[in-house]
């Protein structure tokens, strides 16, 4: 992630050497004491990130070669957790199921905050829309899970009471193994979608307007500019939107703790739900441990392939 | 931001966090030289029923907190565990059957038995429960707390306006081939949105106003069905584990189980019942409140604890009856108790099992229990608490007669039943989607096997 | 941001016909109107909810209004009902002490924001103002802790604030991210490479140690980034539920979000109090809606800056 915004931040002062060497002649005697401050300015995040979050880390690789019930010690079994991870026919149902709620939710979340941006872009600049739209940000994940749970339940929620009365039909939502990922991934959706929206309408405002302005000369009507003009200038905000959204949806959990825990028929057992069973509900840390380092290495490879595809798409105002 | 600012910020911060500490420990090691025995459970109703109890003990013993505790069902397990880990458990703690096994085989439940002996407890006193919380060790680890079973509970301006009275549902009869006349009342009570009844010609199935029964099948995490099919599976002599208690496998192949789900399968798909999905979400039971208050529902079959509520539903009369009769004419219900436990790192045992005995005695069940939210273990604590409720206008005597009639079956303790739950309910859930048939059961018989032995 | 208070150039096309409303505009507004109904509708439905009598909730549940409107919920939320109360109405008569756990939560919230966004801030700092050898390589090691799903490092913090015996106040529910953000690190270190150089090098020319700079120049300058990092971390923080679940055993230091959890489904099958528990959501998101209400506009602006900078 840092490669994304890292490239395209290489104006002024940037970080990027070369240019800094371009500028008037380097002062060295600046950067005399730098290293010895900056391990002293770096030293809490350092201890912080040792200490709570590469130690634990090393600690969950370990496990993840134990037998680990929590209460008694850690007995080393080899590969035989990454065996069952391979043979384990749930883990890879619950990586679909996975994958599926990622897909729905960036795709819709994405289009849909853009749209919403980009109609805000051209319609108001009123704070109070753009506040309006934000507050599903300010309340919890869990909070979140329970009023939608509330507002959809079957019987007593009032959109399937609107949807009775409109449509005659009776959607289940998230009591419906077709519809219960879909569900949860418009809850996600919901609760991201004011956050992402104000992110890419400021971006839009960074757009300079001469930009438009030799796009019309050219005589290039409104779809056109969005798609040729708007949308590559606004990529690496996109990519950024993306990405965040990505690993936020991969490792997706309370919402799906208070609605479904996972049902029904395992319809939307996400990873981490399935790691908090195994972990929390059986006790059985060592594989759980697996899991969430298996997880983990998804996160890497799927950012990595993200910043690849970003830095592809470097066009910018260049 | 200045630094003068910044200064000040992380003067505040440094003392917030050092008030913070002082106060952490503060806490930690007790107010005013006193002792403090703290006690968890999972239910607001009994939390509120037991401070009455805790009252007691306190004035009885001076110096002596009694601190309860309550955390919601889904966060209460892991609240536990983490304890257990931190070395911050509470010192007794309300149980569930299901947990009985790993958490004896983490060596984290007292064994009772020394201080039964020591003290001269009497078991006698419980009439249902005690042995659901015997260890395979053979030792005790948990005092019974309460017994849980089920009744049908009805709407009775419905009943009345289909034609039936409150006593034709005291003698239900039900066979998994045609339903009995426990069916021929759920299709009376079934209409369509036009007002066709179930049994009659032209009903529309696929847009009922009124169901006449519940959801039978799995209902939110609930693989156990002690509110739904388990009473009429057993009324077909069907018992879940091969054994008593500590079962090695869960007969699910068994032709008695396999005909009531197909039984309850059939049911819903005529129309009669909802699916489990249609009055609540996946993840959470549907409650009888919800159920009957929407006046969807006709006939409901719901956990004693509901009685309390159900019973003084505002706006709708709700009547309760016995169970079904199986075709041998008997009734069975599974009645499940929960547990009083001692955490083995408590650092007050003696005054803990003080306190855990005195919650297992008429002194303190008879008051708690007379808000009708639980049962208790001791039977003339029951009573004290049908009497008061009676006073109320809730009839608890539907409970009472299924304990003193003999037709309560123990709920066997059995091991590993988190993993149990999360392979088993799926299976069941595919089954009533119709995503499977009957070959769903070898396969939730093997993994009953598979899991009932395996070792932790 | 300055840029986006000057008027944006529409295109010609819906510029030229402003008197009457061209189809797309009208459609853009409709779009508009709709995602803000949705998004402002569930408020409603809390309150609306929050204001029922919860017993009755089933018996009209397409009412816009409350139904059978009572204070009762927000009574039972704030701990003022009487048990008998409580329960006439659906709950379940559990006493509860807010404003010892609105205390807790404010003082979680902040402790956590002022440390975490302070280490943060000088790490940034180190990562784009200073040259040093190492410091890109340190700086991606940081960030790969933004893909450690939080359930692999869980369980090890909870034991090792054990074994520091940090577990009954607010130093263990704090400590594991009072110093280091992957996040705020990367958000800030991005902003100050954007910061100008030219008062930086006037300073050092006038003799100004690094540090010096770092507290009069990049820091003042880094204002509002800071300030919306931190309503970013205390919004977080605020609504954090696991951590705090496994970590605070003790009612001292039990934060809010936490505590109203007594109003969730106490037992399966048990009738929710749906009433109580959307009178807590609302008192427990209200401190959340001042702050939003006081710095609405702020917030708004600086959200902006994640993205840009």
């Amino acid at each position: 992630m840092a490669q994304i915004v890292n490239d395209r931040q290489a104006g002024p002062g940037g970080a990027a050497p070369g240019r800094r060497r371009g500028r008037s002649a380097p002062p060295a005697v600046h950067h005399r004491g730098d290293a010895r401050l900056a391990w002293l300015l770096i030293t809490p995040a350092v201890a912080g990130f040792l200490v709570f979050f590469a130690y634990p880390a090393a600690r969950g690789v370990y496990y993840s070669f134990t037998s680990f019930h929590i209460l008694v010690p850690a007995r080393w079994v080899g590969l035989a957790n990454w065996d069952e991870l391979l043979h384990d026919g749930v883990f890879w149902h619950s990586l679909g199921v996975t994958v599926y709620f990622v897909a729905l939710s960036v795709v819709f979340g994405v289009l849909l905050s853009l749209l919403t941006a980009v109609v805000m872009h051209r319609l108001t600049r009123s704070t109070v829309v753009r506040g309006l739209i934000l507050l599903p940000f300010l309340i919890s994940g869990v909070v979140t899970a329970l009023v939608w749970q509330w507002m959809l339940d079957p019987q007593l929620g009032i959109v399937s009471q609107v949807i009775e009365k409109v449509t005659g039909l009776h959607p289940l939502f998230f009591g419906d193994g077709a519809w219960a990922v879909p569900s949860l991934a418009a809850v996600s959706v919901w609760k991201s979608l004011g956050y992402n929206a104000v992110l890419i309408f400021a971006g839009l405002g960074t757009i300079p307007p001469t930009v438009y302005e030799a796009g019309r000369l050219d005589g290039a009507s409104e779809m056109q500019m969005f798609r040729r003009l708007t949308v590559p200038l606004l990529r690496p905000i996109l990519v950024m939107v993306v990405v965040l959204t990505v690993v936020g949806s991969f490792q997706v959990f309370d919402i799906v703790q208070v609605t479904t825990q996972g049902g029904p028929a395992n319809a939307s057992l996400v990873l981490q739900m399935y790691i908090y069973r195994k972990g929390f509900g059986e006790l059985d840390f060592g594989y759980a441990s697996t899991m969430s380092l298996a997880l983990f290495v998804l996160l890497v490879a799927v950012t990595y392939a993200q910043m690849r595809l970003a830095r592809a798409g470097e066009s910018d105002l260049s | 931001m200045t630094t003068r600012l910044r200064r000040r910020l992380a003067a505040a911060a440094a003392a917030f966090a050092c008030t913070a500490v002082a106060s952490g420990c503060g806490a930690g090691a007790g107010s005013g030289g006193g002792t403090t025995v703290n006690w968890w459970t999972w239910d607001d109703k009994q939390a509120v029923a037991y401070q009455e109890c805790a009252d007691a003990f306190e004035k009885q013993h001076p110096g002596v907190t009694v601190k309860i505790t309550q955390y919601d069902s889904t966060d209460y397990f892991t609240k536990l565990l983490s304890g257990f880990v931190a070395d911050t458990a509470p010192d007794a703690f309300m149980n569930s059957v299901q947990y009985l096994q790993q958490y004896a085989s983490l060596k984290q439940l007292m064994p009772l038995d020394p201080l039964i002996r020591k003290s001269g407890f009497d078991m006698s006193r419980f009439s249902v429960g005690v042995n659901d919380w015997k260890y395979s060790d053979g030792q005790q680890y948990g005092l019974p707390m309460d017994w849980a079973s089920a009744a049908m509970y009805y709407n009775e301006d419905m009943l009345r306006k289909a034609g039936y009275t409150p006593a034709d549902v005291e003698h239900l009869t039900w066979n998994p081939k045609d339903g009995g006349t426990f069916e021929k009342l759920v299709a009376h009570l079934t209409v369509d949105r036009r007002g066709v009844r179930g049994d009659q010609a032209g009903f529309d199935k696929r847009h009922v106003a009124v169901y006449g029964i519940g959801a039978m099948g799995p209902l939110g995490q609930d693989f156990n069905g002690l509110t739904t099919w388990r009473p009429f599976a057993s009324s077909l002599g069907w018992r879940i584990g091969n054994t008593g208690n500590w079962p090695t496998e869960f007969t699910y192949d068994d032709p008695r189980f396999v005909a009531t789900m197909n039984y309850f399968r059939r049911l819903t798909d005529k129309g009669f019942a909802p699916t489990a999905g249609q009055f609540t979400s996946a993840g959470n039971a549907p409650s009888g409140s919800q159920l009957l208050g929407s006046r969807k529902i006709a006939v409901y079959e719901g956990g004693s604890w509901e009685a309390g509520t159900l019973l003084k539903l505002p706006g709708t009369k709700v009547g309760v009856g016995p169970l079904v009769q199986g075709p041998t004419g008997r009734r069975a219900e599974v009645s499940n108790a929960n547990g009083n436990t001692i955490w083995s790192g408590t650092r007050h045992p003696e005054l803990t099992w003080e306190w855990v005995s005195y919650m297992g005695s008429a002194a303190c069940q008879t008051p708690a229990s007379r808000t009708g939210t639980f049962l208790p273990s001791i039977p003339s604590a029951v009573n004290s608490s049908v009497r008061a409720m009676a006073g109320q206008g809730v009839d608890l005597s539907v409970f009472q007669a299924q304990e003193q009639g003999g037709q309560l079956l123990p709920n066997i303790p059995y091991a590993n039943g988190t993993a149990l739950q999360g392979s088993l309910l799926p299976l069941l859930q595919q089954f009533f989607a119709h995503d499977r048939d009957d070959d769903v059961f070898p396969q939730m018989a093997k993994e009953s096997r598979k899991l009932l032995t395996a070792q932790q | 941001m300055t840029s986006a208070t000057t008027p944006l150039p529409r295109p010609a096309a819906i510029a030229g016909r402003r008197r009457r409303p061209a189809p797309g505009r009208v459609l853009a507004w409709a779009y508009l109107v709709v995602v803000l109904a949705v998004t402002v509708f569930p408020f409603y439905w809390i309150l609306r909810t929050a204001l029922s009598n919860n017993l009755q909730l089933p018996s009209s549940p397409s009412s816009l209004l409350p139904v059978d409107f009572t204070w009762g919920a927000f009574e039972r939320a704030l701990g003022l009902a009487s048990r008998a109360q409580a329960q006439a109405q659906g709950g379940s008569g559990a006493s509860l002490d807010t404003p010892l756990y609105l205390r807790n939560s404010i003082i979680y919230a902040t402790v956590q924001t002022v440390l975490v966004v302070s280490c943060s801030a000088a790490a940034a700092y180190a990562f784009a103002r200073l040259r040093w050898r190492g410091r890109d390589a340190v700086f991606n090691v940081l960030l790969s802790a933004l893909m450690v799903p939080t359930i692999l490092t869980l369980l090890p913090n909870f034991v090792f604030i054990r074994d520091v015996h940090q577990l009954n106040g607010f130093t263990g529910l704090i400590l594991p991210g009072a110093f280091f953000s992957a996040f705020n690190v990367f958000f800030l270190r991005q902003f100050m490479l954007g910061l100008s150089r030219e008062t930086e090098e006037a300073a050092i020319m006038d003799g100004a140690g690094r540090l010096r700079i770092f507290f009069r120049i990049t820091l003042p300058m880094s204002a509002a980034p800071i300030a919306t990092l931190s309503l970013l971390t205390f919004i977080n923080t605020w609504n954090e539920y696991f951590w705090p679940l496994l970590v605070s055993n003790n009612d001292h230091a039990r934060p809010l979000t936490l505590a109203l959890g007594v109003f969730k489904q106490s037992s399966p099958q048990a009738a929710p109090d749906w009433a109580g528990l959307m009178a807590a959501t609302l008192i427990a998101a209200l401190p959340m809606l001042a702050l939003f209400m006081a710095f609405g506009r702020r917030i708004v602006d600086s959200i902006g800056f994640t993205g840009i900078k």
